[in-house]
């Protein structure tokens, strides 16, 4: 009972009913139109052929003077012959509006008075197919071709059955109905069949995708029967590939994060270890280890702080600490900070700001956003020194920092990934620069509770520059 | 107690209220006969029945209350327009009933008319006096003389079925069949055969058909009615294999018709033998305004008449 609800609402129900209506409309509206049709030209043509033959009949009846001797055996069987094809009956009318002849015999030497007789008389002929009681009816002038008046003399007034079209009519419309019948049929099966084929690429993602639940295959999946199957199936390999990413780098951050948090622990080991070994150490010796093993704890300090304030953003906390800070004071600060490491990689920090620009932002996190930035721009400068360029503008809506340096730049392959948590551009440089992967992590995810954004453009061996656009106003 | 006699008060008032109602309505209907007058539509090409109200019951007295009502204009209705049916210069000097005839005898205006006016005037006004009950049919006269068509025969006597509109609608319910209908020969001795072709609406039972077209008479110069044109079929139907006809007492004159040439009992068997031949009866019964123990002539029709083959004179 489920298996079949589920079946109507699937695409395939959908395509099956959409094809079988569009196709029995189209056949229902051609089947009656040809039909309708048939009956209009048969009709027509019937009316043109019993018109032209009563003009003849008309011209010769005039000439004989058939209206006032109705003795003449040749008219007679002309009109007979007439009415007797097509079941009809004709009247002829003289002036006197007196029946003088009527095929059924019934009206002879009775009036005619009816309106259409009457307006034949002005001159007006007239012909009228009435479909419900299936007949044509028509009056025809008799006047004599000879006479230069051309005055009606009669009246032909011709009934003509249509039962005859109206039986094909009939037999036609029941053949359409038959081959309709069947055409429904056929259309219902074609469109089981085919909406079946239309629908297979689908099931191949959905078996496609089963396979992936049970773990991550290597190849790609690829389904390119339709645009559409298409985009699902990159879009979903996009999907992949950054789960993939993810935790290769999750993995290497593990691996990291316990390297980093073990190299300190070792050192201080080392330095705690060669103490207690010695028996009498020098009170200098002392202090030099103390101050190396505060050093080292400084930096586990720091990798633990970084690493819990990426987790505070991580958890997309809306305790954003709004206030109207200025910017230009905030950069500075931040800039300040800096300038002591600034200073011993030789490399030399520029603000450029052209107005004062008041915000509305969370001042810990964005100093914290801006100061990464800046460290970054110092770490991966160009070892003999460099410079750094932050720059300050704002239009009415947001306001601009980018963080320009002359550094060793990014390459491009990595330039997707610099902003993914525990990425790293180059392995081999990461100890020996130092910092935990996550800076930039932070930073994105700062600016993006600021509904902001950030981009990055780097050539690399020449500079990166970062773009960074966050709003006047936090509008929640 | 009180109660009851206050209610039968009330239902006694009320039916006296009830009471004088129906007086009322009864003494208006026996006033006013509906009757339908003719105009002209305002193409001047076809009649407007329209319902009128007339009081009198005197023929003759109808006559001149029906053309006065006729002279007038109804009040509008509808929106439809329509015309009076007689021209002004047109007017009925005086009329005659004679029996079931009406003599209408116009001024000359009359004649002055167009052809279609005329028509449509001779129209209405058979058929609005049709209506007076006896008035069968209708001569036109101007000024005394009566009226003629352009070929200058006199119109004589009109009733209301021969003024015809038409009659297309009921084509497919005609059926031709083709019948042998018996008449009487030249010297009115013998019965004999005459085939023709009929067409009839299927709405009429045949056997009706075939009496009517015996009163049409014969088609064949050779042959001799034997029934009177103007004789009305009361009614003709089978049953049980029996054909009860019934014919009003006109059949009755149809000896002054044929001079006394033909025997009686032609007349009869022409019409028991067609039936017999077309319906395929062997029992008739002949009644004359309903009753069945007449005589015609020196026939007696009492009784079942079965088919005499020994009147019938084969032709050669």
């Amino acid at each position: 009972m489920k298996g079949k609800a589920k079946f109507f609402r699937s695409l395939r129900f959908c395509i099956m009913v959409i094809m079988t209506l569009m196709s029995i409309t189209a056949a229902v509206v051609v089947e009656s139109t040809i039909v309708r049709s048939y009956e209009d030209r048969a009709v027509n043509q019937r009316t043109i052929i019993v018109k032209n033959q009563s003009d003849m009949i008309c011209n010769q009846l005039a000439q004989e003077g058939y209206l006032e001797n109705q003795e003449n055996p040749v008219i007679d069987s002309e009109i007979r012959m007439l009415t007797s094809m097509y079941g009809g009956r004709i009247m002829l009318i003289d002036k006197n509006y007196r029946i003088v002849r009527d095929t059924y015999d019934l009206d002879t030497g009775n009036y005619q008075i009816s309106k259409e007789v009457l307006q034949c008389f002005r001159g007006n002929e007239y012909s009228r197919y009435d479909r419900k009681n299936k007949y044509i009816e028509m009056t025809v002038a008799i006047s004599n071709p000879e006479s230069p008046t051309h005055e009606i003399i009669g009246v032909m007034l011709i009934s003509v059955s249509t039962v005859e079209i109206n039986n094909s009519r009939q037999v036609l419309q029941q053949k359409g109905s038959l081959i309709l019948a069947i055409t429904v049929v056929l259309i219902l099966l074609f469109g089981f069949i085919l909406s079946g084929i239309l629908v297979n690429p689908f099931q191949k993602i959905t078996k496609l995708l089963d396979n992936v639940k049970d773990g991550y295959p290597e190849e790609k999946l690829s389904v390119t029967d339709y645009l559409e199957t298409e985009r699902i199936t990159d879009a979903f390999n996009d999907v992949l590939d950054r789960i993939r990413t993810l935790d290769e780098s999750r993995q290497e951050f593990v691996s990291n994060v316990s390297h980093e948090l073990k190299t300190p622990l070792a050192s201080m080991k080392v330095l705690a270890d060669v103490l207690n070994m010695q028996e009498d150490v020098p009170v200098e010796q002392y202090r030099e280890f103390m101050q190396d093993i505060s050093q080292e704890i400084d930096r586990e300090n720091s990798i633990i702080t970084d690493l819990l304030s990426l987790v505070k953003m991580d958890k997309k906390s809306q305790d954003l600490n709004i206030d109207t800070v200025n910017i230009n004071d905030l950069l500075g600060l931040v800039l300040k900070r800096l300038t002591p490491i600034a200073a011993k990689a030789n490399v030399e920090l520029i603000l450029e700001s052209f107005k004062p620009i008041n915000a509305e932002v969370d001042q810990t996190k964005l100093t914290l956003a801006f100061s990464n930035l800046v460290e970054n721009a110092i770490k991966y400068n160009n070892p003999e020194g460099g410079w750094v360029r932050i720059s300050l503008n704002e239009d009415n809506k947001y306001f601009y920092v980018t963080v320009a340096d002359s550094g060793i730049g990014i390459p491009e392959d990595a330039q997707n990934h610099i902003f993914e948590r525990f990425y790293r551009v180059d392995k081999s440089h990461s100890r020996e620069i130092g910092g935990t992967g996550l800076g930039l992590a932070i930073t994105r995810s700062a600016i993006v509770m600021h509904r902001g954004a950030i981009k990055v453009h780097s050539v690399e061996g020449e500079g990166t520059t970062f773009s960074v656009r966050i709003p006047l106003l936090h509008n929640v | 107690m009180k109660k009851i006699v206050l209610w039968i008060c009330v239902a006694v008032l009320l039916l006296g209220a009830a009471g004088t109602g129906i007086f009322l309505f009864l003494g208006h209907e026996e006033d006013e006969t509906g009757y339908q007058l003719f105009y002209l539509n305002a193409d001047e090409d076809e009649l407007v029945p329209w319902d009128g109200l007339a009081e009198e019951s005197d023929p003759s007295a109808l006559v001149a209350e029906l053309y006065l009502l006729q002279q007038t204009l109804p009040e509008k209705q509808k929106g439809e327009e329509v015309k009076l049916l007689l021209p002004k210069d047109v007017i009925l000097m005086n009329f005659s009933i004679d029996g079931e005839a009406l003599l209408l005898n116009f001024s000359s205006g009359y004649a002055d008319m167009t052809r279609e006016r005329e028509i449509l005037v001779r129209a209405g006004m058979v058929r609005l006096f049709s209506q007076i009950p006896g008035v069968k049919k209708i001569q036109f006269m101007i000024e005394d003389e009566p009226l003629k068509d352009s070929d200058g025969t006199e119109l004589g006597f009109m009733s209301a079925r021969r003024f015809v509109e038409n009659s297309g609608k009921e084509i497919n319910s005609y059926i031709k069949t083709s019948m042998t209908l018996y008449f009487a020969d030249k010297e009115g001795k013998m019965l004999v055969p005459e085939e023709r072709n009929v067409y009839y609406n299927s709405n009429v039972p045949l056997e009706k058909v075939v009496v009517e077209q015996l009163v049409k008479g014969p088609k064949e110069s050779e042959h001799m009615t034997t029934l009177p044109p103007e004789m009305n079929i009361l009614s003709v139907t089978i049953q049980d294999d029996i054909c009860y006809v019934n014919l009003d007492d006109s059949f009755k004159n149809l000896l002054e018709l044929t001079g006394n040439t033909l025997k009686t009992e032609l007349a009869v068997y022409s019409i028991v033998n067609s039936l017999a031949s077309v319906c395929q009866v062997n029992k008739i019964q002949i009644s004359i305004n309903g009753k069945t123990n007449e005589q015609v002539g020196t026939t007696e029709i009492d009784g079942l008449l079965s088919p005499r083959s020994d009147l019938i004179r084969e032709e050669e």
